[in-house]
């Protein structure tokens, strides 16, 4: 099965070996990655876009780019581009890709299954896009009903393509579980898994237990929309409420489906600058599952003003407020890792710091949100807009950059430049936050969300947040050069260009396509910086220090 | 190398300097959290009671937010500046793996600060929700894209919210069409109005004053401009307020000849003043293009329309002609909620504003 002759040609192939490989339905893992990570990258700079025309209506109070219908239009297909076809699908991207080499596989567990959930992205991708030409998706990525049952034929399309994408993250999940568990070296114990096993492990299990919840959802959106059904108007004896219940105990855990691969990229990447192992690996890979478990417990916190049974809130206000805890262990974790090590600032680590110090404040304005009364003052206001981007933005697009960087040599051979990487850092930082930080400010005082006019008294916060945009669209620039010149032109990487444990920087960059050519024995956890030799790495000056 | 023991280890990396970095950070997270919590620069000054409640329990938080905030960016700037390795060290640092009593350390506080958090909330959440005997009631129904107000105690309806100072108002929240959220920044509060379903909230006006009420659910194209406003009066000025809302309402039903009072009385009525200013009718809205002077201005709108034509259909259909600089977020139900009658004197009303 290793000859190249059974790899094919045509429309199903085994491997990327030219670039037409890339096109087609293939079956190797790296191919589906790199292709996973190309369409996610390419929905980020259409995302990107949108957030650009929100900024520019923004810019001033009572801004004459687009109409209020086509700003709700904008900011329900910016939501949904941003968490269902960038942040997911680039974590799955790097997951596929990394996670068989990391625990030793030679491919995922069903080859065909993964072109399979690739391949989904693409209708999904092309309904959501005519879901903007044709009209009506324009009830935010929340979608509540009444409104986006009674909404043009676009919100129909806009349920259809989340239907293809829900299903390919399904596939993708049973894949890894599977992969994981079954795939893995026969000599690489559980808890010797690198943690971002373990947290694309409770990911997929987030994803298994979660995202049919959103199908039937749909599916029930969709008959009341198509066929007349009344399960969401109470004309019809239907209940809104009922949408809000199915909506968010699916995408509460999202937060955590979009989150927790970013937290075991981070505790890979620390490590490897910082020449320490991790601090409390089983704390770590134990805090992931016990958000898994807990993620499907908070849920209704997204409701606190809606209506639903007063008391009944508390409960999901302490849930919400515990599971805080697991999070900021694995932040003492991480100040732990880093400390007493010999930190070395590459554009990988530095992503990985300001992950940290962007996450926290994420982390602690969700304290706030948790908190029924406080929740009820900045619920739907630009407080929750900060507070989300701060999660999903400094926390989960920071680690996907910092992976980006730490593996785009193994993934190319190349190595990037660290320059313009740098210069990518510190403009997306600086962009960053000053887009979201005035955020929280507008929203305490009274701007809400999802509105295409102000008052002039939020005018301040908003010209900052819109400059703050047009930084962090050219800090893809550099980016983006970057990634395409080191193609060819940047300097040959070798295996291990970062002296890292792990089996990935075990073989070749990129690696053969059959990865492994016997199951790899491993000695410990991926973490051992200081304790054993780096394999391969011949160095005497990288060998433990005295 | 030798194999440390965790407690060696421990003695290793956290010497005298980073002792003394230790103390620094705790002491400033102690004093920037307390300096936060007690100006809090960010939610002050509520004009409600529950609001009041709010701004204090937000107090709190932000200054146990600030000393957290403060420990975990001041050990991250101290482990960067202290522990960036030389250009030329290639060697690894200290292998540390954990650290049982840390470890535990850091789970139960978090822990027990969140709980703290918790039961905290819970009594100002109980305190908000607290009904005083002598509530007044008031039905507030959301609509693409106005607020209607009911006082049954009164059998008046409006479109903008009077309130009496200090006496605590049940506010019953429905809504005609899509969700709706009711929001009054200045107060704090904030409830879903939501059809076939009555929500609750109380609301006790602290501070005399006029402050918008905001729409913060997503409800369509207008959801930007779903606007109203509440205003807090002194007992009397309330009253004065009901006495001449009845009296409008009297002199409609008992001159219903008149089609001038019905027109500016509808115009209140059905919110067009909460976005069209117009003097008469002592509308200030500023949503949609002021209609002061329309009955001049009608004819030569738009070509081929008579001013009535072009004033009937702006309230029916109001999509049709878009005046220059507005969007077209003006509901287009009016033709189904008003009767014929009431569109035409609506219609000779404004044509009679010269």
């Amino acid at each position: 099965m290793r000859e190249d002759s059974v790899v094919g040609t045509g429309w199903v192939r085994h491997g990327g070996r030219k670039f037409s490989d890339y096109l087609v339905f293939n079956t190797d893992h790296k191919v589906i990655g790199i292709q996973y990570l190309a369409l996610a990258f390419f929905f980020f700079i259409l995302g990107g876009l949108l957030a650009g025309l929100i900024r520019a209506q923004l810019a001033v109070p009572d801004g004459q780019v687009i109409t209020g219908s086509t700003y709700n239009l904008t900011l329900t297909l910016h939501g949904t581009l941003m968490i269902f076809l960038w942040i997911i699908p680039a974590f799955t991207g790097a997951g596929n890709y990394v996670v068989p080499l990391m625990i030793g596989a030679n491919d995922m567990a069903f080859p065909r299954l993964n072109a399979l959930s690739f391949w989904l992205l693409i209708p999904g991708g092309l309904l959501l896009i005519a879901s903007f030409a044709a009209g009506g998706a324009e009830s935010g990525w929340t979608a509540y009903p009444p409104l986006s049952a009674t909404a043009p034929l676009g919100q129909t399309l806009w349920a259809a393509a989340l239907q293809f994408i829900g299903f390919s993250t399904i596939f993708g999940a049973i894949n890894f579980i599977v992969t994981i568990f079954n795939l893995r070296t026969p000599s690489m114990k559980l808890t010797q898994m690198p943690l971002l096993a373990w947290a694309i492990l409770a990911t997929s299990l987030i994803i298994v237990l979660g995202t049919p919840v959103l199908s039937g959802a749909l599916l029930l959106l969709i008959f009341q929309r198509v066929l007349g059904a009344q399960f969401f108007t109470p004309a019809g004896g239907g209940n809104p409420l009922l949408w809000q219940n199915l909506f968010w105990f699916y995408s509460h855990p999202a937060v955590y489906i979009m989150i927790l691969p970013g937290f075991g990229i981070i505790s890979e990447v620390l490590p490897i600058f910082s020449r320490k192992p991790i601090f409390g690996y089983k704390l770590i890979a134990f805090s992931s599952m016990a958000i898994a478990v807990f993620g499907f417990l908070v849920w209704a916190h997204h409701m606190f003003t809606s209506g639903m049974d007063p008391f009944l809130r508390v409960p999901f206000m302490v849930t919400s407020m515990i599971i805080a805890v697991p999070t900021g262990v694995k932040i003492f974790s991480w100040l732990a890792t880093i400390w007493a090590g010999k930190l070395r600032f590459t554009t990988s680590m530095m992503f990985g710091l300001s992950f940290i110090s962007m996450f926290v404040i994420g982390g602690l304005s969700g304290i706030f949100l948790a908190s029924v009364p406080i929740d009820i003052h900045v619920q739907d206001t630009y407080f929750v807009v900060a507070h989300l981007h701060y999660v999903l933005f400094g926390g989960s697009v920071m680690a996907l950059f910092a992976g980006l960087y730490l593996w785009y040599p193994k993934i190319t051979g190349r190595m990037l430049r660290e320059r313009l990487g740098q210069l990518h850092f510190w403009l997306t930082f600086m962009g960053f936050n000053l887009t979201f930080l005035p955020q929280h400010i507008a929203g305490l005082e009274g701007m809400p969300r999802r509105v295409y006019t102000y008052a002039p008294e939020f005018w301040i916060w908003n010209l900052l947040s819109s400059l703050g945009a047009f930084l962090m669209a050219i800090a893809v620039l550099p980016f983006l050069y970057n990634a395409l010149r080191s193609l060819a032109a940047g300097k040959v990487a070798g295996p291990n260009p970062w002296r890292a444990f792990g089996l990935e920087w075990t073989l070749s960059s990129p690696p053969p396509v059959h990865n492994f050519p016997a199951p790899p024995v491993v000695e410990g956890d991926p973490y051992g910086y200081g304790e054993r030799p780096v394999p391969g790495v011949s160095d005497h000056k990288a060998q433990v220090a005295a | 190398m030798s194999h440390h023991t965790s407690h060696n280890i421990v003695g290793s990396v956290f010497d005298n300097t980073s002792k003394i970095a230790a103390i620094f950070i705790g002491a400033t997270a102690i004093i920037a959290g307390s300096i936060m919590g007690s100006v809090n620069p960010f939610l002050r000054g509520a004009t409600s009671s529950q609001g009041a409640l709010i701004d204090t329990l937000f107090s709190v938080l932000l200054g146990i937010a600030t000393a957290i905030f403060v420990i975990v960016q001041g050990f991250l700037l101290f482990s960067i500046v202290r522990f960036s390795r030389d250009p030329e060290d290639e060697a690894d640092g200290i292998p540390l793996r954990g650290n049982a009593r840390l470890e535990v350390l850091w789970t139960a506080i978090p822990a027990i600060i969140v709980v703290a958090i918790s039961v905290y909330s819970y009594q100002i959440l109980a305190a908000i929700d607290r009904p005083q005997p002598d509530q007044l009631p008031i039905e507030v129904t959301g609509r693409q894209f106005s607020w209607e107000f009911y006082y049954p105690d009164y059998d008046i309806k409006t479109s903008e919210l009077h309130i009496p100072l200090g006496r605590q108002i049940l506010l019953k929240l429905t809504s005609a069409d899509v969700n709706h959220a009711f929001w009054v920044p200045q107060m704090r509060i904030k409830k879903d109005a939501l059809g076939g379903k009555i929500t609750t909230v109380n609301l006790t006006g602290t501070e005399l004053g006029t402050y918008p009420i905001v729409c913060a659910e997503l409800c369509g194209a207008g959801h930007a401009v779903m606007r109203s406003q509440v205003v807090v009066e002194s007992g009397p000025g309330f009253q004065n307020w009901i006495q001449a809302q009845v009296g409008v309402k009297q002199r409609a039903a008992a001159a219903p000849a008149d089609p001038k009072a019905l027109g500016r009385q509808l115009y209140n009525q059905l919110g067009c003043n909460a976005c069209h200013k117009l003097a008469d009718a002592g509308a200030v809205g500023l949503v949609g293009p002021a209609l002061d002077g329309i009955g001049s201005r009608a004819a030569n709108a738009v070509p081929g329309q008579s001013a009535e034509e072009y004033i009937h259909t702006s309230i029916v259909k109001p999509n049709a002609f878009i005046a220059p600089n507005y969007q077209p977020v003006m509901p287009g139900d009016y033709g189904q909620r008003m009767s014929d009658k009431d569109v035409d004197a609506l219609v000779q009303y404004l044509l009679e504003q010269k």
